[in-house]
């Protein structure tokens, strides 16, 4: 009896996830990229019409082009900040036998636990205190500071899962350790660093809450500019900007998780598939 | 002078003696393979020639000289990993040719003896492939390549086969056999597997809860075992525990559940009890009880028998309540013997052998 319940539980499994991923998250963004193509001047599902006005107008207006620009320019500088400062960190955590590295590997990822809304009013209580306006890398590197967690991550993962034989094997070959770093373990993570810097970087450009607190109107990222948009005038342009961010994402997505998915992790046990 | 030379080796983890006072020597171009049960230290030993192991006391010499101070990527030994670890993003001909690239070669010169070495383990044909696409066995090869290229003077393996199928063990096994002795370097072959580590070896050191318990050519560990345990680990052993008593003729005899027994063995160090090793295959086995009584033979019934292709394993109860295990040779003229039987099982006097423990 157990059995077959329990088969019958695994089986419910997959199409329960299926069905609740499509209506949380795919529904809403069916009508948002539905809405955006509406001929009406407010939003409205299902669309009126067809047309592409909105996009047209918000790729040639220069205040949205130059939000995304600011978006672009933050989000690229906070991940540059965020891989110098936590390859090493990740290197140097995922050693066997380095002390202290879990409660560091914690303090790294505070930031992933505090709610971000809570550091960012601690920032800019700090910086009314100093009474100077946020200079732009200080939102880069409030960015750096929420994203470092997910590389560091996916890097230290990554470390964690080569053979440690590996690293012993090329020193039996003579070769010294800047050596194994540089040919042979980076090489063999360099996959998951890099999927690590697109996740770091879709966070980043699509971070509200950190621009909108600490920047204000002066600096607006086009997550800013599409939260202002929806507080004073709700035209489907907005719906188009979001569209064009939700591609965005997917397309950078897609692209860092596309070799993972098609190769399978090089095996490590070596065991055989076939005859010799 | 030996190539290799452990002294007093010890190393301790915590409060865990996991190798304790180990002393061996293993000369030039010899093989000798390391024998154990799973955790009596066989890879930590390996692990400390090499360098990935501290010892915590004792000294390692290779030609004499310590190495106990010199740097892993010094020591110029070669390693072969239980799992390969090879280099997963280089192709079989990078993964070959990273020692000698990292020894600053000339690029012509790596390319030929890399080369030479893929042929060698007839693996040319492979050279651009990755890891990943290679058979265990062909991975297998790689490791050996990618170790033996460097020309080291001492080759350590950790159950290089322990992944493989029983028949491709055993072809590769005589592969490695034929490459050592031609190129004539020194090695060391951890194995969990009685019969391989018997069959490659010049001599096998066998390891028991950290000590070196015994070392020699296969046939002397098989034949003499130093201990009991040492018997059971090499193979399928009757050990039987005798009292000695004083024969007519002034030899002594063995007693086992009332049936005599005779050795050639000398008992004159042996108390009142001794433990006697007596292989299956010496015994054998007729149907039918014994006309009379006799040394070096007994009466019982067979209780099972396990068909394993070239001889079958026999287990015969005697009415005193011991057990003897014969191991008897399928030939096509087998007299059919089922449990139940009657069954008179006998063996010469040489095959009796008197065990110190
Ligand atoms: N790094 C370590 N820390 C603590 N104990 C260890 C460590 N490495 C090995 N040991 C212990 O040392 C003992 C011997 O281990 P070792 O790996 O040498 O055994 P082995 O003979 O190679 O066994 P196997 O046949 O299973 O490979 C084991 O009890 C093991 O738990
Ligand atoms: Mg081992």
């Amino acid at each position: 009896m157990t059995r077959r319940l329990l088969t019958w539980a695994e089986s419910a499994v997959l199409p329960v996830v299926v069905t609740v991923l499509v209506l949380f998250l795919a529904a809403p963004l069916v009508v948002l990229v539905a809405t955006a193509f509406t001929e009406t001047r407010y939003l409205a599902f299902p669309p009126h019409g067809f047309t592409l006005t909105w996009f047209e107008g918000v790729l040639t207006d220069p205040t949205w082009r130059a939000a995304a620009w600011n978006s672009l320019i933050i989000a690229a500088m906070s991940v540059g900040v965020a891989a110098v400062v936590g390859a090493p960190a990740a290197i140097v955590l995922a050693r066997r036998g380095v002390r202290a590295a879990s409660s560091l590997t914690l303090l790294i990822m505070v930031p992933i636990m505090v709610p971000s809304i809570m550091y960012v009013l601690g920032l800019m209580l700090g910086y009314n205190e100093l009474d100077v306006t946020v200079p732009t890398w200080g939102i880069v590197l409030a960015l750096a500071v929420l994203t470092t967690p997910y590389l560091v991550r996916t890097l230290m993962a990554a470390l964690e899962q080569l053979d440690p034989a590996l690293e012993e094997a090329a020193l039996s070959l003579g070769a010294s350790r800047l050596r194994i770093w540089v040919e042979i373990l980076l090489p063999n993570v360099a996959k998951s660093f890099f999927s690590g810097l697109s996740l770091a970087f879709i966070l980043a450009f699509d971070e509200l809450v950190v621009p909108l607190f600490l920047a204000g109107p002066d600096v607006p990222t086009l997550p800013v500019r599409i939260y202002s948009s929806v507080a004073y005038n709700v035209d489907p342009s907005v719906a188009a900007v979001s569209s064009l961010l939700v591609l965005v994402s997917a397309l950078v997505a897609v692209l860092s998780a596309r070799d993972n998915l098609r190769k399978p992790v090089t095996r490590k046990d070596g065991t055989p598939d076939g005859g010799a | 002078m030996a190539e290799l030379e452990l002294v007093g080796l010890s190393k301790r983890y915590g409060r865990d003696l996991v190798l304790d006072d180990v002393s061996l020597s293993v000369q030039e171009g010899e093989l000798v393979t390391v024998l154990g049960q799973s955790g009596s230290g066989k890879t930590t030993m390996l692990r400390s020639i090499a360098g990935f192991v501290t010892p915590s006391g004792g000294d390692i010499l290779v030609h004499g000289r310590s190495v106990l101070n010199a740097p892993i990527n010094q020591r110029g030994i070669g390693i072969v990993f239980q799992n390969y670890a090879l280099f997963p993003h280089l192709t079989v001909r990078q993964n070959v040719g990273y020692g000698l690239r990292v020894r600053r070669l000339p690029r012509h010169e790596i390319r030929e003896r890399v080369d030479r070495e893929l042929e060698r383990v007839l693996l040319s044909a492979y050279a651009d492939r990755k890891p990943a696409q290679l058979s265990g066995g062909q991975q297998q090869r790689v490791a050996v390549a990618r170790a033996l290229v460097l020309r080291p003077r001492i080759v350590l393996f950790d159950e290089p086969f322990s992944n493989l199928d029983a028949m491709l063990r055993e072809s590769l096994r005589r592969e490695l056999r034929d490459l050592q002795k031609r190129l004539r370097f020194t090695a060391m072959f951890v194995t969990h597997d009685q019969r391989e580590a018997m069959a490659l070896a010049d001599r096998v050191a066998v390891m028991r809860g950290g000590r070196l318990v015994q070392m020699g050519a296969p046939t002397d560990v098989y034949e003499r075992p130093a201990h009991r345990a040492i018997a059971e680990l090499l193979g399928r052993a009757n050990l039987l525990d005798c009292q000695t008593a004083a024969g007519e003729d002034g030899r002594a005899l063995l007693r086992w559940h009332g049936h005599t027994l005779r050795t050639d063995d000398d008992l004159g160090a042996a108390g009142d009890g001794a433990c006697v090793l007596l292989r299956p295959e010496h015994v054998a086995v007729r149907p039918g009880a014994p006309d009379a009584p006799a040394p070096n033979q007994l009466g019982g019934v067979l209780s099972s028998v396990e068909y394993h292709g070239p001889s079958r394993l026999a287990v015969i109860s005697e009415p005193g309540g011991g057990t003897l295990l014969a191991d008897l040779r399928s030939g096509p003229a087998d007299p059919y013997l089922a449990p139940g039987d009657p069954v008179t099982a006998s063996w010469p006097s040489a095959a009796v052998r008197v065990i110190d423990a």
